[in-house]
């Protein structure tokens, strides 16, 4: 029995350092962030008085506020589906190139993994130079149209869903992959003797299989989403004309270091939408596999 | 039947090219555009598609090092090899307390009970799932409480831990047979020389894969260090990166240099560990 509690003591004290550290960083500041919400915060003076919900009204009255929650919810319910069907696509072609050819495929198509999303951001900010770019000499050359893709409020938010995809790919296609390889082959074979065609297959099999790993994808994406700003920043910085100013370039560009009870306050309310949209998507979409 | 399923293949092989070109072209346009000079990339004298790719001269190293010295005019003397620097102290500094951290809760998590291991375990979660960003504001107000604005502490603050190495770690633990650590105790070694000598040994393959991704979110993180650095000589690579972005008329030779110098760290590294980075991404959504 002693050694009993000996053991409950030793295996606490092994995860104590890195709880303590949690609530350091992460606990204490969440904490925080829900009070700094409810108050007027000055930093300098490093005084709260409590305010109720006059940061959210305050907030909710302002015209950036909700063209910016606009401008989010659009860019997260089309580069989601975009970046999701890509990754689904590579990876269900990846599985099927076997041996080293595979092997350097996959290789390749994971580099933008290790490119930051600031420097993807100015990466095709060049790439898609309205003059200068690679993609309008391309398009020049064939005497296609050439659009201004950053440059122009019509499709700079287009754009920067153009260069999410390219940097969101690879983690994606790699989860995915994960799951259909470990799918048991016999499961394909056996269809496809029983004469079931590849896209049946696809559809039938290779899809409720990887649920857990799609549903994992989903809710990271949609996080990533909501919060995207880096890749923003560096190629925009939230224009043209604030069409691509996103929550999180909002927060940045207007909040911070001007009312911190304000930012605080579209923290949260950001906080408390992705936990009701995360903890859906986990509990409606999500089915239990068994192969 | 047959013919159908030709066209489906084609279809497919053409997307797939797309998407590998899509993937690749401005690894390739970074790598050149850096030995451009600014009369090539603003296509004067007027010059063939082929010319606006190919650099006329591969031994122009103009914009790599005036960035790298410091004196392309948006760096206002600030050499960038300066970030490159802070980044490395950055990266490595806090690469040892994290992985601590994370393989002795690992092991916590994996291999004991104790009342309320689940409540924290779950609290843990919570740390993968909600981004750093949204709970930043009041770290940066603690940071700035504490003195640490523009030091290596204050930007390090946020990655001395890693819940996805916790997690990672922990799915490699639980699979070890107990009795290895039975024998240990029998023995007679205390429970952290089990800890040291018997379970971390075991746990090279994950470690390696949670330090080369590690190096790598901690190597591109933006967000934080935007917050927390504003005096040039403590920027980190990515801030040091985006001075070339601000300008109406972008000098893209030197951003493109820029981004390449940034990226060549990386680039070393995934070479040589591009395979544990895979099997470590792939391993975690089926586990997950």
């Amino acid at each position: 029995m002693k050694t009993k509690y000996k053991y409950m003591l030793t295996g606490f004290l092994f995860v104590l350092p890195s709880f303590l550290y949690y609530i350091f960083v992460f606990l204490y500041p969440l904490i925080l962030s829900f009070i700094n919400a409810t108050c007027k915060v000055n930093l300098m003076m490093g005084t709260k008085t409590f305010i109720g919900m006059q940061n959210f009204r305050n907030l909710f009255s302002r015209d950036y506020f909700w063209q910016s929650l606009t401008i989010t919810i659009q860019f997260a319910l089309m580069s989601v589906p975009l970046v999701m069907m890509v990754d689904l696509f590579v990876a269900d072609c990846l599985a099927k190139v076997k041996g080293k050819k595979g092997n350097i495929l996959t290789t390749l198509s994971f580099l933008p993994f290790i490119v930051s999303m600031a420097a993807a951001g100015m990466v095709w900010d060049w790439l898609l130079d309205p003059n200068l770019g690679l993609y309008n000499s391309l398009l020049n050359l064939f005497h296609l149209p050439q659009p201004l893709w950053l440059r122009s409020p019509a499709t700079a938010l287009y754009s920067t869903m153009l260069i999410t995809l390219w940097i969101r790919a690879p983690f994606g296609t790699m989860i995915l992959l994960g799951g259909i390889q470990n799918i048991p082959e016999q499961l394909n074979e056996a269809a496809s003797l029983d004469g079931v065609s590849g896209l049946q297959r696809f559809l039938k099999i290779t899809l409720p299989l990887i649920n857990p790993q799609l549903i994992m994808v989903l809710t990271l994406e949609t996080i990533f989403a909501f919060k995207a700003f880096d890749q923003i920043f560096t190629s925009t910085g939230g224009g043209p004309a604030g069409s691509t100013r996103t929550l999180m370039i909002y927060l940045i560009k207007d909040l911070f270091n001007t009312d911190y009870g304000m930012a605080s306050a579209l923290t949260v309310l950001l906080l408390i939408v992705l936990f009701i949209i995360s903890l859906l998507q986990q509990t409606l979409l999500k089915r239990k596999v068994d192969y | 039947m047959n013919k159908r399923t030709t066209i489906g293949q084609t279809v497919s092989r053409l997307l797939l090219l797309t998407f590998f070109i899509f993937t690749l072209v401005p690894f390739i346009m970074v790598f050149f555009t850096s030995f451009k000079t600014t009369m090539e990339i603003n296509n004067m004298p007027y010059r063939t598609l082929w010319h606006r790719i190919i650099p006329d001269d591969f031994t122009n190293f103009q914009n790599i090092r005036s960035v790298f010295n410091g004196s392309a005019s948006q760096l206002n003397g600030v050499p960038f090899y300066t970030f490159i620097i802070n980044s490395l102290i950055v990266t490595f500094v806090s690469l040892f307390p994290s992985l601590i951290l994370a393989a002795t809760s690992a092991y916590g998590f994996a291999k004991f009970n104790f009342p309320g291991k689940n409540v924290i375990f779950y609290m843990f979660l919570g740390l993968v799932m909600v981004p750093m960003e949204m709970i930043s504001i009041p770290l940066f107000m603690t940071v700035s409480k504490l003195n640490l604005i523009n030091t290596y502490v204050g930007i390090m603050i946020p990655s001395f831990i890693s819940a996805f190495g916790t997690f990672l770690l922990k799915e490699s633990i639980e699979p070890l047979s107990d009795s290895y650590i039975e024998a240990g105790r029998i023995d007679g070694a205390g429970e952290f020389q089990i800890f040291r000598k018997l379970i971390m040994p075991m746990l090279s393959g994950p470690l390696v894969t949670l330090i080369v991704i590690k190096c790598t979110w901690c190597w591109n993180d933006f967000f934080w260090p935007l917050l927390v650095v504003s005096e040039e000589s403590m920027k980190t690579v990515t801030l040091g990166l985006s001075k070339f972005s601000n300008d109406l008329f972008k000098e893209y030779g030197q951003l493109n240099a820029a981004v390449l110098l940034s990226l060549l760290p990386l680039l070393i590294v995934f070479i040589i560990s591009h395979r544990q980075i895979k099997v470590g991404l792939m391993g975690a959504g089926v586990k997950g």
